[in-house]
């Protein structure tokens, strides 16, 4: 193996040709002289790398940002339960979900925020928070809620508003984000007793608050 | 009936306290993190970190895909593709078996050298050794020219030989074949006199780092 060991130079330069590169990684595997000999080399290839370091123009940040900008995975609420006439709708607008809330662009999200508006059982609270005045309108009946965030500070570049809803156990669970600006932010799983909390986290948002919250109202 | 809670204390009761010390070490932390830190960060998915080591990394990355491709385009593309990689993979980058910075710019490397070698075919190779890049392209920033200008130095300290093999592979995608039948040299040499030299490169970089 002896010849194997020659090559780990040509490798840490990415100069062997196709064969002896899969025949050297094989070999590499198991061989831990190599592996430290290769953490060394690619240290000083690294060094080669710094002599020729320029400064990309500034609007690649942007792309790269944007090309890894991570998808919004759904997350339910694990006591949501939804009337069952919308969920056609819900389903079509799976991945626009966050938490409870979805972004109003489906019939059936609109549907759903109209009847909450319209829904005899409507309540309103208006609150006045330091980022400014906020509505929420919710009706137990439908177990949903509506977010008018449309009055609020903007927040930083890579900042948004989370809503939480915190129930007997008093752990937030994240009940979705939205952009200053947003009204109409449907809020599901919402039950007498629970109480509706808004931070503003990092986007795309966070597992649990990081900040304090500027609003923490009971239903 | 709705209630605003405004006069109760909030954080203890409505907010899981035992996450904030573990926030409080980590906001502490954050001002002074290596690009080891940033990087073993971004494998847990913080965006945050990913933006600084960006900051930190990218000139590393573009520079070298521009020296490599000799073309701006290719090499905003390669650094796209770089981080995109980074961003997805970190979470394998173990610190224990070597740096962020060889980690990122191995990546960096072997992309820009698959884009000349997809490429090779078509483009005229005769004229040999990549050239600099345009004064255009290099940036009139204090951190890039001091990084320059050490590697630069502790290049002057090699023999010939040493270089020239280095460089031709490395910024010249060439494979070590190819340098020793451009040098004219024996294949054994090439690869002791690449070896000698990125170990010796190593040596004098890591003792200015003290
Ligand atoms: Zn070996």
């Amino acid at each position: 193996m002896a010849e194997m060991h020659d090559l780990v130079a040509a490798y840490a330069l990415d100069a062997l040709d196709p064969e002896e590169e899969f025949a050297f990684e094989a070999h590499l595997e198991t061989c831990p002289s190599c592996q430290a000999e290769l953490a060394l080399l690619r240290g000083g290839a690294a060094d080669l790398a710094g002599s020729v370091a320029t400064r990309p123009p500034a609007h690649l940040k942007e792309r790269v940002m944007a090309a890894t900008e991570p998808e919004v995975v759904p997350i339910q609420l694990a006591r949501a339960r939804r009337p069952t006439g919308w969920l056609l709708g819900v389903a079509a607008a799976a991945a626009l979900i966050v938490g409870g809330v979805w972004a109003a662009t489906s019939g059936g999200e609109e549907d759903l925020v109209a009847a909450v508006l319209e829904a005899t059982d409507a309540q309103t609270i208006d609150l006045e928070t330091a980022n400014g005045s906020v509505r929420f309108v919710y009706s137990t009946s439908l177990e949903a809620g509506v977010f008018d965030g449309e009055r609020l500070d903007s927040v930083g570049s890579e900042e948004l508003y989370q809503l939480w809803l915190i129930g007997a156990d008093a752990v937030p669970e994240s009940a979705g984000v939205f952009e200053p600006g947003d009204r109409e932010v449907l809020v599901e799983g919402i039950e007498t007793g629970l109480a509706l909390a808004m931070t503003v986290e990092l986007a795309p948002g966070v597992g649990a608050p990081t900040s304090d919250p500027l609003f923490v109202a009971e239903l | 009936m709705a209630t605003a809670l405004w006069t109760r204390p909030l954080r203890a009761h409505w907010f899981n306290v035992e996450a904030r010390p573990a926030i409080a070490e980590f906001e502490k932390r954050a001002a002074n993190d290596t690009p080891d830190d940033l990087l073993v960060r971004v494998g847990l998915d913080d965006r945050e970190a990913f933006s600084r080591l960006y900051d930190i990394m990218s000139s590393l990355v573009y520079g070298l895909a521009l020296r490599i491709t000799r073309s701006r385009m290719h090499a905003e593309e390669v650094t796209q593709e770089v981080f995109v990689q980074v961003w997805s993979q970190a979470a394998r980058f173990d610190p224990a078996s070597g740096s962020a910075r060889a980690w990122v710019s191995t990546i960096a490397h072997r992309r820009s050298v698959d884009v000349v070698r997809r490429s090779q075919s078509t483009r005229n190779r005769e004229e040999g050794m990549n050239p600099e890049p345009d004064r255009t392209d290099i940036a009139e920033d204090v951190v890039e020219a001091d990084e320059r200008e050490r590697v630069r130095s502790a290049l002057s300290e090699l023999s010939d030989l040493q270089r020239q093999a280095i460089e031709m592979a490395y910024f010249g995608g060439m494979t070590y074949r190819q340098v020793a039948e451009a040098l004219g040299t024996p294949l054994g040499t090439v690869k002791t006199r690449m070896r000698d030299g990125l170990a010796r490169i190593r040596e004098i970089m890591e003792g200015e780092d003290g």
